[in-house]
């Protein structure tokens, strides 16, 4: 049983954590656009364009904020 | 099933701490590993405040853990392999996390998680939609890792034993040496997610409390 310090351990866990981590900011920003578009603006597509762009945006800084995080 | 988990974890936990001798026997041990990896995963991630929430992080990493594990036993069930157990998991998590957050800093939270520190003004218009998405992706990502890794691990086991008995002796021994591999990846896969579960339970915690 490794320990948390255990590097090859604490490494596997952040590679694991960043892909997911890319998807779900993708989704979600895709879902509000969505939402946005169908119930509250009637803009379709525009908003959902607009909310996956943003997703792609906000998975990729998060990616890299983790990636910053694991150097230091 | 659930139950059954919690009865093992139970039974493990109660037996390793029994007989508490000096020099630990390897139940015993064994459990106290488990208790210093807690330790360290709450003290590397949300320092020495984060003593309070060891009962919670514990309890849920042994669950996940012991989840995980039994469920590798041929004929029962994993219960983490289901989206809405791990899906209940990470919204209470993360709930907890706004509740504590809010409790702590009240008002100032809310502009404290969605506007990181040295965020020039002409900026703010895309920094709060990007971390109001980063925030409602936090739970989401969370629940998908654990029920993904673990229902691909099990039908990919799955798809392989099935091949294993349609390809008969002829070929079905190729199929089956890959299911003991990838059994002993799976194990792996079991005590990583229960790990990277509990580190970002850590973290989402450790955010409130602090706040940058």
């Amino acid at each position: 049983m490794a320990s948390s310090q255990d590097p090859v351990f604490a490494g596997l866990g952040q590679a694991m954590r960043v892909g997911t981590d890319l998807l779900a900011a993708l989704i979600v920003g895709g879902f509000l656009g969505w939402l946005v578009d169908s119930y509250v603006l009637d803009s379709t597509p525009w908003g959902m364009a607009v909310g996956l762009v943003l997703g792609l945006i906000t998975g990729i800084r998060n990616a890299y904020r983790a990636a910053q995080r694991w150097q230091s | 099933m659930m139950w059954v988990v919690v009865g093992v974890a139970s039974l493990f936990l109660l037996k390793a701490g029994a007989a508490k001798s000096l020099v630990p026997s390897k139940l015993q041990s064994m459990a106290e590993l488990l208790v210093e990896f807690i330790q360290g995963i709450i003290q590397d991630t949300m320092g020495p405040s984060g003593k309070q929430y060891f009962p919670l992080i514990s309890s849920l990493f042994l669950f996940i853990l012991f989840c995980n594990l039994l469920g590798l036993i041929p004929g029962t069930y994993t219960v983490t392999s289901q989206i809405i157990v791990t899906g209940v998991f990470a919204i209470g998590v993360y709930g907890l996390s706004l509740v504590i957050g809010f409790k702590l800093h009240g008002a100032k939270f809310l502009p404290g998680i969605l506007i990181p520190p040295g965020t020039p003004g002409w900026l703010l218009p895309l920094m709060i939609p990007i971390e109001i998405i980063s925030q409602i992706a936090r739970p989401i990502s969370l629940a998908v890792r654990l029920f993904a890794n673990m229902t691909a691990g099990h039908v990919i086991l799955g798809v392989l034993v099935g091949l294993t008995i349609t390809g008969g002796l002829l070929i079905g021994w190729l199929p089956f040496s890959f299911t003991i591999v990838l059994y002993g990846l799976e194990v792996g896969i079991a005590f990583i997610q229960a790990y990277i579960f509990t580190v970002l339970t850590c973290v989402y915690l450790g955010d409130a409390i602090h706040l940058h």
